[in-house]
């Protein structure tokens, strides 16, 4: 089978090894072991929460794993001002309450924080845009992690320099807090077709060409060479930002995305395990329409979140470190 | 043995599908079996195959749906009944913790889950913790002589007892990291994040071993 862990001289230099005391041999934090825990999530629902009953409400639902903030993306929209991590304790509590794996926000760029992150024990940290960014011209040089990192990204361009920085999954954007999956569909449309067109410039053996678009994206060759090759990602890539409905999901796995992310939609709705359960349910039978109903029926469009569309918001996040 | 036109599937409810069956398409290819593996998620779909990978990924999940009616049926019980009649199975990681008897988990007490209970095998979650324990370890594995397999743990499950009649193919001292009872194949890490095939080749031959 193809290698789809090609492992580069500068990823090895980036690996931290930490050697267990019982055994010898036991390497942690490799390319291979952070990519793979995203590979686990694939097909599945990561949901936002803010409190410990949220988090079990999540995990009853069926969702793969819980992303820990303090405020949900719509009110970070509503309340405005700086919007950092969620606390400590509330992490905590949270990676004790549950079985499934706890994520957790930090502000683009602030290595210090996802350094405090990762000594809380979360499985995994997000470089994430809906935080106010801390550097706005570079994001965290995730190497040097043990954890695996997700980031956003609404072109291939930005998909692939977070994996050159080391992210173990890629999440295309949305418009985080809008309940309006619009922003979502055109960002992984978009993605899709940049990835056909070097997969074409590959079979063809324009080399040359990939090239040119290596230094059009400023993306290294070797990880635009990498995706060309296999026609997809080389992480894992979830859809996010304005999914609200289980049809939404379904609609999101229908464009080639590995899972969902789903933020304000469930816990800013009035039936949100059901809903949460829906959307689950929806995502890993999104190829059967008779499952999506059935999902469909479970959520009162009453109850959804009212959500907004583009020229009603007051600012947007998906273009936050998009450039850099 | 005369090759046999099997059907493999993969239980596609929830995590590294495309892994599994990247990998065992490539040993179909190499053993000259014409099928391809398929993503199995309904009853119909069940029905066909001869052996079933069940996937890492998160058992909670899996085990959500199996035990939901859908499609008017209990995917679990057609998995058991099929088990019962000789259908294979292999599971790595989350798929073994499907596959055993009883199942506890390291961090939360208490921890209940619906499982396959086909293999005499107790299984402990999260043995070493939550992500950054992960880890890769190279594996000494009955039967597959000198070479080394490639072990990659990702919250990683262990085998804590296995009853007489499982077939250990690989432990520490307190630790079962693979094994085998009849027709059925466990391991708690992750051979498809891997390019050694020698476990899809081991299933392979489960799977064409007499019915």
């Amino acid at each position: 089978m193809k290698n789809l862990f090609p492992e580069r001289s500068y990823m090895k230099t980036g690996e931290i090894k930490k050697l267990l005391t019982t055994e010898e041999n036991v390497v942690r934090g490799t390319n291979r072991v952070k990519r793979g825990f995203a590979r686990m999530t694939k097909g599945g629902v990561i949901m936002d929460v803010t409190t410990v009953e949220q988090a079990h409400i999540a995990e009853e639902a069926g969702a793969v794993a819980v992303m820990v903030l303090d405020k949900l993306p719509i009110d970070v929209r509503r309340s405005g001002g700086v919007a950092r991590p969620a606390s400590i304790p509330i992490i905590r509590d949270i990676l004790d309450a549950i079985t499934i794996p706890v994520m957790a926000k930090c502000r683009l760029g602030h290595t210090a924080e996802a350094l405090v992150l990762q000594e809380t024990g979360a499985d995994c940290i997000d470089e994430s845009e809906v935080l106010t960014p801390a550097d706005e011209f570079r994001h965290i040089w995730k190497w040097d992690f043990v954890a695996p990192f997700v980031c956003g990204a609404l072109d291939l361009g930005s998909a692939l320099r977070r994996i050159d920085e080391g992210a173990a999954m890629i999440r295309t954007k949305g418009e985080p807090g809008t309940g309006n999956v619009a922003e979502a569909v055109r960002h992984i449309r978009l993605v899709n077709n940049e990835i056909r067109e070097i997969k074409g410039l590959y079979e063809a053996d324009e080399n040359q060409e990939l090239m040119f678009k290596a230094r059009e994206m400023k993306v290294s060759f070797e990880t635009v060479l990498e995706t060309a090759k296999l026609g997809r990602l080389p992480t894992v890539n979830f859809a996010a930002g304005g999914i609200s409905t289980p049809a939404d999901a379904a609609l999101m796995m229908k464009l080639g995305s590995d899972g969902i992310f789903v933020g304000s939609g469930i816990f800013k709705s009035e039936d949100a395990l059901q809903r949460a359960s829906a959307v689950v349910l929806a995502t890993s039978y999104w190829e059967n329409p008779e499952v999506v109903i059935e999902a469909q029926e479970m959520v009162s469009e009453t109850k959804a979140m009212l959500g907004l569309t583009g020229s009603e918001m007051k600012f947007s996040m998906q273009e936050r470190g998009a450039d850099s | 043995m005369a090759k046999k036109n099997v059907t493999i599937g993969v239980l596609a409810i929830q995590g590294d599908v495309l892994e599994h069956v990247l990998m065992m398409d490539d040993v179909l290819a190499k053993k000259g079996i014409p099928t391809k593996t398929v993503r199995v998620k309904t009853p119909e779909q069940l029905e066909k195959i001869d052996g079933l990978i069940i996937p890492g990924g998160e058992s909670t999940v899996m085990s959500r749906f199996i035990e939901e009616k859908r499609f008017n049926k209990k995917l679990i019980k057609i998995i058991q009944d099929k088990a019962k009649n000789g259908m294979a199975l292999f599971g790595s990681c989350a798929g073994t913790i499907m596959l055993s008897k009883s199942s506890t988990d390291k961090v939360v007490k208490g921890f209940t889950q619906a499982l396959l209970e086909l293999m005499d095998i107790d299984v402990l979650r999260n043995k070493y913790g939550r992500q950054q324990e992960s880890f890769e370890l190279d594996l000494t594995i009955q039967g597959f002589g000198k070479k080394s397999f490639p072990g990659v743990f990702i919250r990683a499950p262990i085998i804590k007892t296995a009853a007489k009649n499982v077939e250990v193919l690989c432990r520490t001292t307190e630790e079962i990291y693979a094994a085998k009872q009849g027709k059925l194949l466990a391991v708690t890490f992750h051979p498809e994040l891997t390019d050694d095939t020698r476990f899809h080749e081991l299933f392979l031959e489960i799977v064409l071993s007499e019915k």
